[in-house]
């Protein structure tokens, strides 16, 4: 699926319609729905009756342009968050680039 | 107020780490072990046999079939991860019992769990395994859990420290014990019989290199880098967080043309995603 990403939700959070980006296991490894299933509302009863809390599905990436800006802005705010006490290090402001470059998509 | 000698007191206070993980440490620094005894062993835990079959059995591997017994495990994982996962569930078994207050003992584990997985990935550029990283940076904050769990209602200053002066978490250990947790955690390590490796990883993953030395390429300078790496990418996703400092010895030790970044930074939120999905029920 080249326009999602596997993103780990709360079981109460998925809705029938969603695909699995991941097996759902049980507590001894085996596996209770393959990678790619889709998710209906009888299998998600029955995962809440196993006591399954979480679950991994394809979200689709944004589409429209707005939300991908966006998220990119949100995750350059985080960057200049995270590395905030470490304006004056040279190598911490080198990996602040190379982070900076990496969320805008444009590092090698 | 708790002084630097209680703390270590407490150290030497807890329990040993079950027989079979100080075996399964010891043969990271062994040419030859027997693996099927081992793996024997860890069979008789069932906890362990069950978490080792689902992590086998996790997208990540991408098999066909289902792996159910232990020697599949050990040909699938490889026998390197099988220790990892025994000692991460040990040391954790060993510390879950105890309620703490605030301390969020989830975002510990997202951290430990990062670390783990950016030393995996930085490990092929300081020469280092990639397996012996891993156990590494999963362990390097252990310090922290014996601050946490011994010293419970003492760490609630430590954490409003930290909240009030916007610092690192050493830096507020420092200011209400005397001590930080790497300190601590070696002196555990130490305890608990780790291989010196691993020890001098723990102790030393904040230390900071003079300016003029060329840091060197080790495990130590690996879990020093996994550490900032881990916080850099955000992967633990924790409120406040803050990149440590990083060092240019460290940094000119690592030489890494933009490309090689990329693919470290791919590589570490790629491989977070499947280990959590995998360790974290």
């Amino acid at each position: 699926m080249q326009d999602a990403i596997p993103r780990e939700i709360e079981l109460d959070e998925a809705t029938a319609g969603m695909t699995l980006a991941a097996a759902v296991l049980d507590q001894r490894g085996a596996i209770l729905l393959p990678k790619d299933a889709p998710l209906s509302d009888s299998v998600l009863a029955s995962l809440r009756r196993r006591g399954l809390r979480s679950c991994v599905i394809w979200a689709p990436l944004a589409d429209d342009g707005a939300s991908a800006e966006a998220a990119a802005a949100r995750a350059l705010c985080r960057l200049d968050s995270l590395f905030r006490h470490t304006g004056q290090d040279e190598a911490n402001t080198h990996l602040l680039d190379l982070l900076r470059a990496y969320r805008n998509g444009t590092l090698a | 107020m708790i002084c630097t000698d209680d703390v270590v007191k407490s150290v030497l206070a807890l329990p040993s780490l079950p027989a079979v993980v100080n075996d399964l440490l010891a043969t990271m620094e062994q040419e030859d072990f027997d693996m099927h005894v081992l793996a024997a062993k860890i069979t008789l835990d069932q906890a362990l046999t069950a978490k080792t079959l689902r992590l086998a059995n996790s997208s990540f591997y991408g098999l066909q079939s289902k792996v159910t017994t232990m020697t599949q495990a050990v040909s699938v994982l490889g026998f390197h991860s099988i220790r990892t996962l025994v000692t991460a569930c040990s040391v954790i078994a060993s510390f879950s019992a105890q309620g703490s207050g605030t301390f969020d003992f989830k975002a510990f584990w997202r951290h430990s769990l990062a670390s783990a997985v950016c030393a995996r990935v930085i490990a092929p550029h300081l020469k280092v395994n990639p397996d012996s990283a891993f156990t590494a940076g999963l362990l390097h904050d252990l310090g922290t859990l014996v601050l946490a769990t011994r010293f419970a209602e003492d760490y609630q200053q430590v954490l409003a420290w930290q909240h009030e002066h916007d610092c690192t978490t050493s830096a507020a250990e420092h200011a209400v014990f005397g001590i930080d947790h790497a300190a601590i955690g070696a002196a555990l390590a130490a305890h608990w019989k780790f291989p010196e490796q691993i020890q001098a990883a723990v102790a030393g993953h904040h230390l900071a290199h003079p300016a003029g030395c060329v840091a060197p390429a080790d495990l130590a300078t690996a879990i020093v880098v996994a550490n900032v790496l881990a916080h850099a990418l955000d992967l633990a996703d924790v409120d406040g967080d803050q990149v440590p400092p990083l060092s240019m010895p460290v940094w000119r030790t690592l030489a890494l043309d933009n490309r090689a970044w990329a693919r470290v930074f791919r590589d570490a939120e790629a491989l977070f995603q499947a280990t959590c999905q995998a360790l974290i029920p």
